[in-house]
């Protein structure tokens, strides 16, 4: 309240409450406090444009496969020369050498034959000694071998594994009435529609966060004939798959082992997982803050003695509990922080706030094109449909912002409101995700 | 600025190279078989209830056997243009821990795993290395365990009681499953099953007379005035679709009624007004029946359950019989 001197000569004035000026601090504290994903494929150059709806890369398969040991598929067992049935078709070959897990050295003495989908053929010991296998057993391909004067070899045809994703048009709007629009406010800029549109953004921002992060890809697309996802008109809707489920469907799956404690052997157990599909070696890992701190709990939590000893390094004024990046054996983790992940509303109680999801930091290389040009391909980032209207003050490259209602520029109908839209047409992608992976680690 | 190095030491704690089972401080007790997995003396660890060591009694390993367990972390592989055999993508490597936290089916939980060894120092018990599958193009889905392998027949035990494990009865089914053990007689005998279901359903569809023909298709809502061909075709992919259902239907009562709806409707015959609710003659507009306007329930159940189940519906049945014959 403003002061005056005495008190008499206020009681003669009427409407005291309109009189007096209010302390209201212009600012308004944002405690929604949104962060965003995009932003950091922004800041990974991860952001492409797509022409179409749909995008697709190819993979090159594994140019090795084990041959597995079908159940009831191993006879001669302890002899020189097994007859065997594998558990797939393809991949054996007449005189292909296999080498046992005992170290012993076979190869495939007859023809191939075949029947649902199962390979059926005799292995004969190189050196004569006996072969021993079980059903379960794997034996690796070392090449073909042959004798002087051969013939020619079964060819083997080397396969591509296509993945594909949807961008996915999101949409939202707010509407602000011709008086509130006029009516000053006394906080932010002075006009509650600003105020409200800075909302918007935000949200729907976390929105496409969210999607980026967490969103699963639909059954259908824009072209499906016969769609069974629609919308209310009857029109095909597609939806993304985000980081969560890109992950999940294709990299490594390596939760720990009890949830809500973090190991040295989650650790362990993980950088075996990936060795074991040919993972490069240097990882960036997106935490929810409560997996980062179990980390850092864990690494800075080791016994002083012993191989698996760490020193915390103190100045007596505050301490950094932090691990942020770790190296063990080949690997090199980075625990880097995604807020999105903790976000309370949009991921609460889900499986992707307790998980931590790592990619390779370097990017993918490609094999060399007829060309003679090689080159690499980032491992995570957002494909877009440009926004056309950017150039017409209708929003940016990414995001289309629009106004309709009388209270526009250029009125579209009588209705004395101004309503803002916002769209968006873009959609998450991996790319060569089988060394990507996920490891749920809070319970 | 000083720096001070400030020790961390500590002789156990959770995050420690193998388990978090609280030791007794610096325990010296031995390892010891239990009736399935090696634990420590007056420990709470692997110590099986009752109930699930006669689970396990039940599925004793026998000599030479071949355990089969399909993975179930996959998705649908969903794209139009997929070469055959590419219907499902699975994970590049899935990890599975041979240690979990099971519910007794008397009540409580017990910590279980698979254990290795002791660490010397901290006595806490090591488990063993986690399983890695890698699941590859053709035969991805599946792993096994054999009873002729010393590691396999430690970890059985562990996967038959793992939440993991979509087969395990007692498992918490909060926890995702991630594999399943195959039961290759069970598995047969569904497939066998189908098979001749739909074996008998052909059979059927190619001794049936046209007419005949023409009121099946009209039990399943096809057009009855289909060319008999392509009805034969419509109704042997239906056969094929769903080889037991269709089987049921061929001689449910139900479904010949709904056959003579449909094909008294088909020739304008009778008909059904939505905004009455009823179902009428056409030629004369009489009512045949009025409708009860309750929340799911539609007009050709009621009108079905009509014909069948009521005095009158069985004279209605009749005289519609009598209409398709001879308009």
């Amino acid at each position: 309240m403003s002061t005056t001197t005495g008190t008499t000569k206020k009681a003669l004035i009427t409407g005291i409450a309109y009189l007096d000026t209010r302390e209201i601090e212009k600012n308004i504290a944002d405690v929604a406090n949104e962060a965003g994903f995009d932003d950091f494929a922004q800041i990974i150059e991860g952001y492409r444009p797509t022409d179409q709806p749909s995008y697709h890369h190819f993979v090159n398969e594994d140019l090795f496969q084990v041959l597995t040991f079908d159940a009831s598929g191993v006879t001669g067992s302890g002899t020189a020369t097994l007859t065997v049935t594998i558990t797939s078709t393809g991949f054996a070959r007449t005189n292909l050498k296999l080498k046992f897990a005992n170290g012993k050295m076979g190869y495939i003495s007859s023809a191939i034959t075949t029947a649902s989908g199962k390979d059926s053929f005799t292995i004969k010991s190189v050196d004569g000694t006996n072969l021993t296998a079980v059903a379960g057993d794997t034996v690796a391909p070392f090449g073909i071998t042959t004798g002087e004067g051969s013939d020619e070899v079964t060819a083997l045809s080397y396969g591509l594994t296509k993945y594909y994703n949807f961008v996915e048009h999101m949409k939202d709007k707010t509407e602000i009435s011709d008086i509130q629009e006029m009516a000053t406010v006394e906080a932010g800029t002075g006009y509650e529609a600003f105020r409200q549109a800075i909302d918007q953004a935000q949200s729907f921002k976390s929105q496409i966060s969210a999607t980026l992060i967490g969103g699963v890809k639909s059954v259908n697309e824009f072209g499906t004939a016969s769609p069974t996802v629609t919308d209310i008109n009857g029109n095909s809707m597609q939806f993304t798959n985000g980081l969560a489920s890109e992950s999940g469907a294709y990299g490594v799956s390596a939760d720990v082992a009890s949830a809500g404690t973090y190991a040295l052997t989650d650790v362990d157990a993980l950088c075996d997982a990936l060795t074991a599909v040919k993972a490069p070696s240097n990882y960036m890992q997106l935490c929810p803050d409560g997996a980062k701190r179990k980390a850092s709990t864990m690494w800075k939590n080791m016994g002083s003695s012993g191989v698996t000893s760490s020193r915390l390094n103190w100045n007596g004024k505050e301490m950094d509990f932090n691990v942020d990046q770790v190296t063990h054996g080949k690997y090199t983790l980075e625990y880097g922080k995604l807020d999105n992940l903790d976000h309370p509303q949009l991921f609460k109680n889900t499986a992707i706030s307790k998980t931590i999801y790592g990619f390779p930091k370097d990017k993918v290389k490609v094999q060399v094109g007829p060309g003679g040009q090689g080159g690499q391909l980032n491992r995570i980032g957002v494909r877009y449909m440009a926004n056309k209207y950017a150039s017409q003050n209708q929003g940016t490259a990414y995001v289309r912002e629009w106004y309709t209602g009388a209270n526009n520029d250029r009125p579209t109908s009588g209705k004395e409101v101004k309503t803002i839209h916002v769209s968006t047409t873009q959609g998450f992608e991996g790319i060569g995700f089988r060394h990507a992976f996920h490891q749920k680690v809070l319970s | 600025m000083d720096s001070v190095t400030l020790s961390t030491k500590k002789f156990y704690h959770n995050s420690h190279e193998g388990g978090d089972e609280p030791p007794s401080f610096l325990s010296t007790k031995p390892l010891k078989m239990n009736e399935y997995f090696q634990t420590r003396e007056g420990s709470d660890l692997n110590n099986l209830s009752p109930k699930l060591i006669s689970y396990l009694d039940g599925r004793k390993l026998k000599s030479g056997e071949v355990v089969k367990y399909r993975l179930l972390n996959k998705v649908r592989n969903t794209d139009p243009g997929r070469k055959k055999g590419d219907d499902y993508h699975y994970s590049s490597a899935i990890v599975i821990h041979l240690r979990d936290r099971i519910k007794k089916p008397e009540g409580g939980v017990v910590e279980i795993g698979v254990i290795d060894s002791v660490d010397p120092i901290t006595k806490i018990p090591i488990f063993k290395k986690p399983l890695t599958i890698l699941p590859q193009k053709g035969s991805g889905e599946y792993f096994f365990l054999n009873e002729s392998k010393l590691d396999d027949v430690e970890m059985y035990p562990l996967l038959e009681l793992s939440n993991k494990n979509a087969s395990n009865p007692f498992r918490d089914a909060n926890t995702v499953a991630v594999f399943e053990r195959v039961d290759e007689v069970k598995e047969s005998r569904v497939r066998s099953k189908k098979r001749n279901f739909l074996y008998d359903s052909l059979d059927a569809i190619r001794n049936w007379e046209p007419e005949e023909m023409r009121i099946a298709a009209a039990g399943f809502n096809l057009p009855s005035d289909l060319e008999p061909d392509t009805l034969k075709d419509r109704l042997e992919e239906l056969a094929e679709k769903d080889p037991e259902t269709f089987y049921k239907a061929i001689d449910s009562q139900e479904n010949k009624i709904a056959a003579i709806i449909n094909l008294a409707k088909s020739k304008n015959i009778i008909g059904y007004s939505a905004f009455e609710n009823k179902w009428f003659y056409v030629g004369t507009g009489d009512t045949i029946i009025l409708l009860e306007r309750r929340e799911g329930t539609d007009e050709m159940k009621q009108f079905v359950n009509f014909l069948m189940n009521t005095p009158k519906g069985a004279d209605v049945q009749e005289h519609l019989k009598k209409l398709i014959k001879n308009p």
